[in-house]
């Protein structure tokens, strides 16, 4: 497994958003998906430096798409997981839960003091 | 839908164009417009616009600004000229060297230090009358671990009762959010506290209304600032008046 497969916690959840939205991932869809299941409402500069990186690596594959009036007429790039990017989702989840299942239980209960 | 008479700020626009990388300026500008019309439908244009050019500013990144042009002479050849020439001159007069770096190092260390010690000193209230004779006790239960900012709080009282040089002792205990009621206006209010009744004798906030001696001698009586006096009761003279802490059910 080479170095560029390994995904950190916000790009694993950009390949997330992408694989879920379909036709809607692309920048603005991914932001505003992202924003409204995390309360963590990013850069659109950070999204997109993030798909594009992704897109660098091979893990996430695109193409533009008809042009919108709300858009001012412009494109937009829309997002797709290519095979690659599946297998690097699928590591970084089963690493976590190799390491979720090593954690003494009671350990990560949350109490209050 | 009809397109709104208004466009985002031009020199915005302009920043943008001025690093974007050519073939992402469409679809880069197509999402920040988008989402400007969706802003300004909701909060307005200025707002808008302000949300607008800061999003153009977080773009200024490694994987969209534009690449140097790669036949024009770059500015980083002369660069890696002077660090060869500066590690050159450091290898070749090893005692001059030595003495700058130490030099820098020792003066960077004590600024840092000072830096931190002021800042230690600054993070103290004093302006109590008695700031200089008033002491916080903290814990460290092993050599190892550094300690808290807390006690016990029978380690108080027993430091009063065991030393006649301590005047006076006074314990706060962190309340947290609560739930208030006043009539049929409830709200969470945060970062409240338990004290004991001689919380005026060390510390000597001044007082607005009411005797400090006695404030907080009868159980559940409650001290307010002034600005939480002013918004519940719509007086900094809250004498006599109460309020249900969490529906009356938390007894401290």
């Amino acid at each position: 497994m080479g170095r560029g497969d390994r995904i950190g916690e916000f790009e694993e959840l950009v390949l997330m958003a992408v694989a879920i939205l379909g036709e809607e991932a692309y920048g603005l869809g991914v932001r505003d998906f992202l924003a409204g299941q995390t309360g963590r409402k990013s850069a659109l500069g950070a999204i997109h430096a993030t798909l594009y990186r992704l897109q660098d690596k091979g893990l996430l594959d695109s193409g533009m798409e008809g042009a919108k009036e709300e858009r001012g007429g412009r494109r937009k790039r829309v997002f797709e997981v290519t095979s690659a990017g599946k297998a690097a989702v699928q590591e970084a989840r089963q690493a976590r839960e190799r390491i979720w299942d090593m954690v003494p239980s009671g350990v990560m209960s949350v109490s209050s003091f | 839908m009809v397109r709104p008479p208004s466009i985002p700020p031009r020199w915005a626009d302009r920043l943008l164009d001025s690093f974007c990388r050519d073939e992402l300026a469409e679809e880069i500008r197509g999402d920040l417009v988008e989402a400007w019309e969706a802003d300004l439908a909701e909060k307005g244009k200025f707002r808008a616009d302000l949300v607008y050019a800061l999003e153009v500013l977080l773009f200024i990144r490694s994987h969209v600004i534009r690449r140097r042009d790669p036949h024009r002479a770059r500015g980083s050849v002369m660069w890696k000229d002077y660090l060869t020439v500066a590690v050159r001159t450091v290898r070749k007069q090893k005692a001059w060297s030595a003495i700058n770096f130490v030099g820098l190092a020792i003066g960077l260390a004590c600024t840092f230090l000072i830096g931190s010690f002021v800042a230690d000193e600054l993070s103290f209230d004093g302006y109590h009358t008695d700031a200089e004779r008033i002491f916080r006790m903290t814990s460290s239960p092993s050599e190892a671990y550094d300690g808290i900012a807390k006690v016990n709080g029978a380690w108080g009282v027993e430091a009063a009762r065991r030393f006649p040089q301590v005047e006076s002792v006074t314990r706060f205990v962190y309340f947290g959010n609560a739930r208030w009621t006043v009539g049929d206006r409830s709200e969470d209010v945060t970062s409240g506290f338990l004290a004991d009744s001689t919380v005026f004798d060390v510390f000597s906030w001044k007082v607005l209304a009411g005797d400090p001696a006695t404030a907080l001698i009868e159980p559940f009586s409650l001290v307010l600032t002034a600005s939480l006096a002013e918004s519940w009761f719509g007086t900094t003279d809250a004498r006599g008046l109460s309020v249900v802490v969490d529906g009356g059910a938390r007894i401290p």
